[in-house]
């Protein structure tokens, strides 16, 4: 026998005397075997070994179970993958059994890490009879957390109800577990226990329970959720009161009726008008487009004209996110309204929008004479893909400077089109120098053949950098 | 008399400051007054956090990390004096900081990265970029809410050739954006197509506790992920842990993921199906794996061969056509096929360009929990041992209970 089966022999006996009373246990031996092939190295012997373990049936898993105390690995790698086993589909059975086992146990073991072992078990494949045994833990400092988390994963009509009494039995740390276990349940009934704690000097407990309250979101928190985002300033601090009420406002906008949200967002985009608390003002717009869905337009082409430019980016992706036939009508008219930085962004949105509505809007902003402009105009077109831009892209290079150029040439690279290389060929003749440099290295990746005649005559131009790439394309298309 | 000399001095004092603002190209091509710099807050000040010190365009100002040893070592790696901080909520209180860059281990990056959206701050994070499928669903909804720009720190999106291949991700992208190769598409990454999977970041099974040194916060090390005792392997080797990273699958999983993802136009969505090859897997030390399958719902593949089990298998294989490295293909005539069809389009590739002009970046917040959700949906199914259905939209696998319970991982919190 190899001596580390030794070792896992002699353990198992200890183990299963001290469970056993003194009986000799009919499992060890069906134990040992099980253990001496973790960890499996593959698939098929795994199955064989979790098939071994659900024989064992309720007595043997907890004597299995119960060997967590001896900190043995092969103990370790056998029952969490059994734990993962039961949780597959249809095995309810095996895995109510193991439930039972692992809690059985629980109450046995007497070391910490053994207790944390299984507890962590339960969180994966717990039911209510795990929670109502992991219960008592809640209120133990070392033991707390592991019991916390297990909870909040099984959930349930045992969880929910042993947190929150729970919640008045503990102190310290355990408190700030049980306060954020109450919101990340859900359970309202919680509720009157999380908001005494609002207003607590501690300040870890206060941050706490003004989430956990936000977390339940229920309209009657509104008034003191509110005054603590208030007095923090509508900016972040150390109480974390304003991403509490952002988050409030969230969940009021996940119920029906959705009139409450619509409140709290219309006043704090009311109250916020500094840039420093820009992060609340978009928040607020964003519930606001939410719940006020059909006026969305309305309240974005408002906030896109805002005098922040941070918010007015903001405006433009969320109306990004629900372009359509019938938004792009609307921006279309908006921008006839604008100009400057304004009418860049809306160019940028109904680029992105790819309704071909938008082709006539882009062209004639190309020729607009404010560079920004002109330039989201540029990148609006690639944006659009719309072939009937190509000429005037490239028209464009004629005067403009050289990034704008060399942008056109990526733009123009990405337009799916046999247009690109023909256009590009033939506007060669001519131009100022950078201009040609750009359209010779688009023949140049697109491997423009036909275009042979034209590229060659650039061979004659006076211009080194001209002629030079004139070489590199040609040798490109040959 | 040296009353006099005082006064003259303070009168000549702003004549002397006026002529010594400099004008700016006096300072030399590039160079961007401070004031025009963007300001930035590094938590975690390990190696990831040091690597980029110096990044164009922004300057350090405040610095975070549980080790004083690797604070004051990165504080001295400065040139000016910056604030130093030992929890980065204080960091973040921080008004003057525009952006954060998290270098922390991964337990630490969905929850510091959302709590830094909230203060809004906009956010560099290190790979992965969160634990937990639920969790990465999360950041995107809180970025999103307070409008941040995003960024997560892979690069082969933006530059460079995308590992064994010898070929760049915007060319492999158009290839399969032309369809040449037919569809659906078959993506290999093991030895045999030039990506190796070292299994250096391997957990250990036994570790007796160790007396934690006097420098170290180890509870506020740990944070959100459940506490254990303290064990230098821990610190030293945490992606060996399943509580804090997930192996050689999270370290390099989404550098290697996030780009095939992108070129198989899957940026939105999610596999349907992961398989796994493995080793049963230690509850507490990750271990290796043979082979890691995700299928998509139109029958794209990506197949993570670690162990090299197809010796033969081509980078990317079609219903038309492979593709081999240095893009070397059974098709005649590639390049030239490949010459007529559009690149992908532009994307904003720079950060500081993307924080002041409010742009989305290349690798955001979307397209990086899509990514990183094959990473944690390949942790699930190791540590759980079996095939597992998941639904892109929902983001929840498919009659399999213990799957879901792994989703979101409860975190510890009475850390805070």
């Amino acid at each position: 026998m190899r001596r580390s089966n030794l070792i896992i022999l002699l353990i198992l006996g200890t183990c299963l005397h001290v469970a056993g009373q003194g009986q000799p246990s009919p499992y060890a031996g069906r134990i040992t075997a099980i253990l001496q092939e973790m960890p499996s190295p593959n698939d098929s012997l795994k199955t064989i070994s979790m098939k071994q373990m659900e024989k064992l049936g309720e007595p043997g898993l907890t004597a299995l179970a119960m060997m967590t105390q001896t900190g043995n690995i092969n103990v370790q790698y056998a029952l969490s993958a059994y734990t993962g086993y039961v949780t597959a589909a249809l095995q309810d059975s095996a895995r109510k059994t193991a439930v039972k086992a692992y809690c059985r146990a629980l109450k046995l073991v007497t070391s910490t890490p053994a207790k944390i072992f299984l507890i962590n078990q339960l969180q994966l494949c717990g039911n209510d009879l795990a929670a109502a045994t992991i219960a008592p833990y809640l209120v133990q400092e070392a033991l707390c957390d592991a019991a916390v988390r297990a909870l909040i994963q099984i959930g349930g009509p045992v969880a929910k109800p042993t947190v929150v009494y729970a919640l008045s039995k503990a102190k310290g740390n355990a408190r700030i577990a049980l306060i954020n276990a109450i919101g990340e349940l859900r359970y309202l009934s919680g509720l009157d226990a999380v908001t005494a704690l609002a207003n607590t000097r501690d300040l870890r407990q206060r941050r706490a329970a003004l989430m956990a309250i936000a977390n339940l979101g229920n309209e009657s928190s509104d008034s003191l959720l509110h005054a603590a985002a208030a007095k923090a300033g509508y900016v972040y601090d150390s109480s974390n009161a304003t991403a509490a009420y952002i988050l409030f406002a969230q969940r009021m906008a996940e119920n029906w009726p959705q009139e409450p949200a619509r409140v709290i967002a219309a006043r704090m985009l009311r109250e916020c008008k500094s840039h420093a608390q820009l992060p609340t003002r978009i928040a607020a717009l964003q519930i606001m487009v939410n719940v006020h869905f059909n006026e969305s337009n309305r309240i974005l082409g408002d906030a896109a004209a805002d005098p922040d430019p941070g918010f007015r980016a903001a405006a433009l992706k969320m109306a990004a996110r629900n372009m359509n036939t019938a938004n792009t009508s609307y921006w279309i008219d908006r921008i006839a309204r604008e100009k400057g930085a304004v009418k860049a962004g809306i160019l940028l949105l109904l680029g992105e929008s790819q309704q071909r509505a938008t082709t006539r809007v882009i062209q004639a902003a190309l020729a607009d004479s404010n560079m920004v402009v002109k330039i989201a105009a540029i990148k609006a077109a690639g944006l659009l893909g719309n072939t009937t831009m190509i000429a005037s892209l490239v028209f464009e290079m004629n005067k403009a400077d050289s990034s704008t150029i060399f942008l056109i040439r990526d733009v123009l690279l990405t337009m799916r089109s046999k247009m690109v290389a023909s256009t590009a060929s033939i506007s060669l003749q001519n131009k100022p120098p950078l201009m040609q440099i750009a359209l010779l290295q688009i023949l140049e990746a697109r491997k423009a053949e036909e275009s042979k005649p034209r590229v060659l005559a650039m061979l004659q131009s006076a211009n080194p950098a001209v002629k030079e790439q004139a070489e590199k394309t040609l040798k490109a298309i040959e | 008399m040296p009353n006099h000399r005082r006064e003259f001095l303070k009168n000549i004092a702003g004549t002397v400051v006026a002529f010594t603002i400099l004008p700016r190209h006096v300072l030399g091509r590039g160079y961007l007054a401070p004031s025009d710099q963007l300001t930035r807050g590094i938590i975690g000040t390990g190696i990831a956090g040091r690597q980029q010190l110096n990044y164009p365009g922004t300057r350090v100002t405040a610095l975070c990390d549980v080790d004083q040893t690797n604070l004051a070592q990165a504080a001295a790696m400065l040139d000016k004096k910056v604030r130093t901080f030992d929890d980065y909520r204080h960091l973040l209180l921080q008004k003057d900081i525009d952006f954060v860059h998290i270098a922390t281990p991964p337990h630490w990056h969905g929850l510091m990265a959302t709590e830094a959206a909230a203060a809004g701050k906009d956010i560099w994070c290190e790979t992965p970029m969160t634990h937990s499928i639920a969790e990465g669903r999360q950041l995107v909804k809180t970025v999103q809410t307070y409008d941040r720009i995003f960024r997560l720190n892979m690069n082969h999106r933006i530059e460079g050739n995308f590992y064994g291949t010898n070929v760049p991700v915007k060319k492999l992208k158009k290839l399969v954006s032309s369809g040449i190769l037919g569809w659906p598409l078959t993506i290999t990454l093991g030895p045999q197509t030039g990506f190796s999977w070292p299994f250096s970041n391997l957990g250990l099974t036994s570790l007796p506790a160790q007396p934690v040194p006097a420098t170290l916060n180890y509870n506020r090390w740990l944070g959100p992920a459940p506490f254990k005792p303290y064990h230098i392997n821990r610190i030293q080797n945490f992606r060996g842990y399943w509580d804090y990273g997930g192996g050689v699958l999270a370290e390099l999983g989404q550098q290697y993921l996030d780009p095939v993802q992108f070129i198989l136009e899957k940026d939105a969505t999610s596999p349907v199906e992961v398989t796994v090859q493995a080793p049963l897997q230690h509850p507490d030390a990750v271990g290796t794996w043979q082979k890691i399958t995700f299928t998509y719902q139109d029958g794209c593949k990506i197949i993570l061969d670690a162990a090299g089990m197809d010796a033969n298998a081509p980078f990317m294989s079609g219903s038309k056509g492979k593709l081999y490295a240095d893009f070397k293909s059974d098709l005649p005539e590639l390049e030239k096929q490949l010459a007529n069809y559009p690149d992908p389009p532009l994307a904003v590739t720079d950060f500081v360009t993307a924080v002041k002009e409010r742009q989305t970046f290349v690798t955001n917040e979307e397209n990086g929990h899509r990514s990183c959700t094959l990473v944690n949906m390949g942790k699930i199914a190791l540590q759980l041992g079996r095939s597992l259905q998941f639904d892109p939209e929902k983001e929840t696998f498919l009659f399999d209970e213990g799957a879901n319970r792994l989703l979101n991982k409860p975190l510890r919190s009475t850390w805070k």
